[in-house]
């Protein structure tokens, strides 16, 4: 994977990082592979009931 | 922010792309800098032209747009201080917490298992699994840690939230490159993260995204 050094910074990066080389993946799995956990609410409701 | 818009497939492209920058990396660039030029050996990292080590970071991109992730980044985020308790690699044999939970969570039960817990405690252990440290697997396997950070919960005390957070990602991190989890946790604070850095904004102007490339789920 190519490397390159990137100006392009947002305001978060402004406020708090610093600037750093790009680097490539540091996961071998696919991003197909991946599953997103989501924070969830508690129902308390279903709750209620159980 | 927990009825936002989640943006899978930017979460999955940062996950892949992030590197942790610990000690232990800024160590690796100083013997970088030895390895290329022998006469650096012994110097600081100032005099290596290096940045001084002062915190540790996960470091990855966006199209190319650098995202670092910092206890801050992710108390602004959740409208936390990066403040209170914080426990975090305890040793579950001999930690002096061990006696301390027993005595919150499980009314001095010696087995300190999930069914001991009274059902405010089960709630509460189901709320900290769901939605502050997710990990996956069934809610009655309990690490000391979460079990610390319910005893702070039940006692009323101030818990530093920022930095479990991002404790909990880095280890999460770190499965996924050394062991191939598959599970990413917080995407939705990550995409709260995309939001408030004008990440998402930035690549808008360039007509660079769509809801087809960011992978907007919404209401899960």
């Amino acid at each position: 994977m190519a490397t390159s050094s990137s100006s392009r910074a947002t305001s978060m990066q402004l406020d708090y990082g610093e600037m750093y080389q790009i680097k490539g993946r540091t996961v071998k799995m696919g991003e197909d592979e991946l599953t997103i956990q989501v924070e969830n609410p508690v129902d308390f409701i279903s709750l209620t009931h159980h | 922010m927990m009825n936002g818009p989640t943006y899978e497939n930017f979460v999955k492209y940062l996950w892949v792309r992030a590197e942790i920058y610990d000690k232990y990396a800024a160590k690796l660039e100083e013997d970088e800098k030895v390895l290329i030029d022998p006469s650096l050996e012994g110097k600081t990292r100032a005099e290596m032209g290096l940045k001084e080590f002062t915190r540790t970071e996960i470091r990855s991109n966006i199209m190319g747009i650098h995202v670092t992730i910092i206890e801050e980044v992710i108390g602004k985020a959740c409208r936390k201080d990066v403040d209170g308790a914080f426990q975090w690699n305890l040793n579950k044999k001999t930690s002096s917490w061990n006696a301390i939970v027993r005595e919150t969570l499980f009314n001095n039960n010696v087995r300190g298992k999930y069914k001991d817990m009274q059902k405010e405690q089960k709630v509460l252990q189901m709320l900290l699994q769901e939605c502050f440290l997710p990990k996956g697997g069934g809610v009655d396997q309990l690490s000391l840690e979460h079990k610390v950070f319910l005893h702070f919960f039940i006692r009323f005390e101030k818990v530093n939230l920022p930095r479990y957070i991002f404790h909990h990602m880095f280890w999460a991190l770190k499965e996924s490159q050394d062991k191939e989890k598959k599970i990413v946790p917080y995407g939705r604070l990550l995409s709260e993260i995309f939001h408030q850095g004008v990440i998402l904004e930035a690549l808008r102007l360039s007509n660079l995204i769509s809801d087809e490339h960011l992978g907007t789920v919404v209401g899960k």
